[in-house]
């Protein structure tokens, strides 16, 4: 059953497709985070009360990484990797669909963590000017997520539906 | 409507009255004053010119104290370095606040210690350089004041680059004979030198050095040897510390005296100038001033009741306002409601004449944040502590608000956790079985479901925004605008869900309501009494829209095909000879085109699946923590494992549950503000702000007992 896909096992296509989801979302929360952060040190350089109205904002682009984590959760768990004691019978044409159900994740919480962060500094500039807006300016950052979001449904969408027709 | 209502204010008070009207109108804090309702000049007083100068100079002294003795506060209060302190004052108390001679004693106190700290820090800087200066030189056994030389001797004190050493070493003897160099020890990366020679060599010598990176040093200053300048200068440091720690000493105990007071200080001297600064906002005649601005009808009494004492000099109009004023916004909802203002503040509040979203938002928000972050354990936490900041900590109104509008968060995850079955996302298995009776699906095996329990709502929302939109505009009178506008998005939706539910009916609704769309957002059926046009000409336009609606008719539930060549032929007559036929088929196209405009909505209602993955994503972290902390209790066995174990845990879900707080909070709010407000509403009311201190780390409190005129907390 195990045979190979372009020469490599099931088993290493999945893993493949789990850790570039996980890394393309670490790499995009990291870069957007440290761009706002720059920005948001500034401001409570400045004026250190404003400490907890900038925090979320910098905090806003970190959900990426937590989205390409889940994914790679997901890989683990749906097609039985995770905690197992003996290696999973992952056909190399499945792995690569794992792997291709991986991509959304990987690459649209790359680029939107990104961007978010550059939205958030935007957002950080509102927030320095009139703390009072500090509501509204979450939500402009909030605005670019949403195809994060959408990523992670389309990939749990694929990683679900392979696991209804694979395992059973 | 829960937008307050408003009365339109005008006072009209005798020019000598000004000052007590003003107090009495800052005591009632109801009235909202605005700028520029008349074209009276403002009203002009040296004396209050004089007192708002002084009182800026008082305010410049105050916040200097304020600044000051803040630097030597430390707040005893819990989470103090997260949370602004907050002093608390009666009302009497903070209005009898005023400058005294003890405060400007304080106040050169303060200058006099904030100056000699200052000078201190610099000598002390000063002494330090020096002392790392001289040091190269303390094992010079010569008087800094002999370092000029003798009779026949010139002496060069300097440094070089301890790497040149050698090579200038070399170079200078190349140049003069008799030249004697003594290295003492290094200054960084340079050597201190001496450089002796006789007298006679002095410019050979100085212009081989020259030539070099030998930099001569000397201290004019100092005369004894090196190592007693130094010893001299470690004293002198010694004593500045003993004066520093001594000064910040009163400085500490100065601001443990004085800090609160002074802060209440500085507020109650603005808030003063504030009361002043006010009178711009006025109108003046020779002798009287007019006073313009907006009460909520139910505080007009208080209103009223300030200005009772002063019948003789003030006239007080009450008014409702005219279709030109724009009141300011005051929302009124009931005490339960009133946390998820929060979220209405976010956005901005209505204008006078719209609806006031909170009631119609506050229960989706709960589902939505219920959905975001569904779990009866997360939602515990999330509501204990959100209780106990409002409750135990020093907070603002404000905050306390938000930690309710948290509190309504973490009952609604608990609610939708028992509907999940998740429990600090511990596995099912484990769970026991009374705690899942009201289990209803498990988000994580019926993924779809959660997706198209999300949409649905999302379908729901929205329908809402639509038909508020709807209603008011039939309020306003404008019921076909209605009808053409979202009264028609919502017929194409029902037929869509209507054709979705009855399979052998799908097209017919669908075709049916879809022709019907077209219609009604075209305004077709009111084309030929717009038209002037004779007659046969509004007969062919009637005969061509009947033509139209015989064939939706006809394709939805499957007519005869002659239906659909008349319409043709009709649809090329019009076009040709007819005015009305050719205008209520422009309608329609313009009718299609805004169908299409709906294709908008799919993305909307698409936007909602958002909430499963939220969802999704803060149970499946769950997971992973309780699986490590699993592994953490079995690598390390039963005593230590379950100390670990737990501290791994409690440590992953604290994380995981702010991470998924900010995601329950930020998206349930986007999908307010993008997909629902963008239905109906506008915002951009300007805030109720009547008239009252402005504090911002002093809270007050009514006087006991003289609540008349009071402001009520």
């Amino acid at each position: 059953m195990n045979e190979l896909f372009w020469g490599m096992s099931g088993m290493t296509w999945a893993l493949m497709g789990a850790a570039f989801a996980a890394i393309g979302g670490g790499i995009g929360s990291a870069i957007g985070i440290t761009t706002i952060s720059n920005t948001a040190s500034g401001i409570v350089t400045e004026d250190s009360e404003k400490f907890g109205r900038v925090l979320p904002l910098a905090a806003m682009p970190g959900t990426q990484g937590i989205y390409g984590l889940i994914t790679a959760i997901l890989v683990l768990q749906f097609f039985e990797i995770l905690l197992q004691t003996t290696a999973p019978n992952i056909p190399g044409e499945l792995g690569f669909k794992i792997f291709l159900s991986c991509l959304p994740v990987a690459v649209l919480c790359l680029v939107t963590a990104i961007y978010q962060g550059m939205t958030a500094v935007g957002a950080a500039g509102m927030v320095a000017r009139r703390s009072e807006d500090s509501g509204k300016a979450l939500i402009f950052p909030a605005l670019v997520e949403t195809y994060a979001v959408f990523a992670l449904i389309a990939t749990i969408l694929m990683l679900f539906s392979l696991r209804g027709i694979y395992m059973g | 409507m829960a937008v307050a209502r408003m009365l339109k204010v005008t006072a009209i008070s005798h020019a000598s009255a000004a000052e007590e009207l003003v107090d009495n109108l800052r005591k009632a804090g109801v009235l909202d004053i605005v700028e520029g309702a008349h074209d009276l000049p403002t009203p002009h007083s040296s004396a209050v010119e004089e007192r708002i100068a002084q009182l800026d100079e008082q305010i410049a002294y105050a916040q200097f104290v304020v600044e000051f003795l803040g630097r030597y506060h430390t707040s005893d209060a819990p989470f103090s370095s997260f949370i602004s302190e907050k002093f608390h004052l009666t009302e009497d108390e903070f209005y009898a606040l005023d400058t005294d001679e003890a405060f400007f004693d304080l106040y050169g106190e303060c200058e006099y210690l904030s100056d000699h700290l200052a000078s201190m820090e610099r000598q002390r800087e000063r002494l330090r350089s020096l002392i790392s200066e001289l040091q190269p030189w303390a094992p010079l056994h010569l008087q800094i004041s002999q370092w000029r030389g003798t009779e026949h001797v010139m002496l060069l004190t300097g440094t070089v680059p301890a790497s040149e050493g050698e090579a200038i070493r070399e170079h200078l003897r190349g140049a003069v004979s008799e030249v004697t160099v003594e290295e003492l020890g290094a200054v960084g990366s340079r050597s201190a030198w001496v450089v002796m020679a006789h007298k006679e060599h002095v410019d050979d010598v100085r212009a081989a050095l020259h030539l070099t990176n030998f930099t001569e040093v000397a201290f004019p200053e100092l005369s004894d040897y090196p190592a007693e300048e130094i010893s001299v200068a470690q004293e002198q440091l010694k004593d500045l510390a003993n004066d520093t720690t001594r000064m910040l000493e009163r400085a500490k105990e100065l601001s443990d005296e004085h800090y609160e007071h002074c802060v209440g200080l500085a507020e109650a001297l603005v808030s003063a100038r504030d009361i002043l600064l006010v009178r711009e906002s006025f109108g003046a005649t020779e002798r009287t001033i007019v006073i313009s601005g907006w009460v909520t009808a139910d505080k007009r009494g208080r209103l009223e009741a300030v200005t009772e004492s002063m019948r003789t000099v003030v006239d007080l109009t009450l008014e409702q306002p005219g279709p030109e004023d724009k009141p300011p916004i005051e929302l009124d909802n009931p005490a339960w409601l009133r946390p998820f203002e929060v979220l209405t503040d976010l956005y901005g509040r209505p204008q006078y004449d719209e609806v006031d979203p909170t009631p119609l938002m506050a229960g989706f928000f709960f589902i939505f944040f219920g959905m975001a972050l569904a779990d009866v354990g997360y939602g515990l936490v999330l509501l204990i502590v959100a209780q106990l900041i409002k409750r135990k900590l020093d907070v603002g109104e404000g905050v306390k608000r938000f930690m309710d509008l948290l509190t309504y968060g973490g009952v609604a995850s608990m609610l939708l956790g028992v509907v999940t079955g998740s429990y600090f996302a511990v596995d099912a298995k484990l769970v026991p079985d009374f705690l899942l009776t009201f289990k209803l699906f498990d988000p994580l095996e019926d993924i779809m479901l959660f997706l198209v329990i999300s949409v649905a709502l999302g379908v729901v929302h929205i329908l809402l925004g639509l038909m508020t939109r709807a209603v008011v505009q039939i309020r306003q009178g404008d019921w076909r605008g209605a009808v053409a506008g979202h009264l028609s998005t919502i017929v194409l939706l029902a037929a869509i869900t209507a054709g979705a539910l009855l399979p052998g009916a799908t097209s017919a609704f669908i075709i049916g309501g879809l022709g019907l769309t077209l219609l009604l957002k075209g305004r077709v059926l009111e084309v030929p009494s717009q038209v002037e046009a004779p007659v046969w000409d509004k007969a062919l336009g009637w005969a061509w829209i009947v033509s139209v609606v015989a064939f939706f008719a006809a394709a939805a539930i499957g007519g005869p095909s002659v239906v659909s060549q008349v319409f043709l032929v009709l649809t090329a007559v019009c076009l040709f000879i007819s005015r009305t036929g050719r205008k209520a088929i422009v309608s329609m196209l313009v009718g299609a085109y805004d169908t299409y405009g709906m294709s908008g909505l799919i993305s909307d209602f698409l936007s909602y699946t958002r909430l499963a993955a939220l969802g999704l994503a803060g149970m499946l972290v769950g997971q992973v923590a309780n699986q490590l902390g699993t592994i953490v209790m079995q690598l390390l066995g039963p005593v230590a494992g379950l100390v670990f174990a737990v501290l791994v845990v409690v440590i992953l879900h604290s994380i995981n549950l702010v991470i998924n707080l900010l995601g329950a909070f930020v998206h349930p709010t986007r999908l307010q503000f993008v997909e629902f407000f963008s239905k109906f509403y506008e915002g951009g009311g300007r805030n109720y702000a009547p008239l009252s201190p402005k504090t911002k780390s002093v809270v007050l409190h009514p006087q006991v007992g003289s609540q008349e005129g009071g402001k009520t907390t």
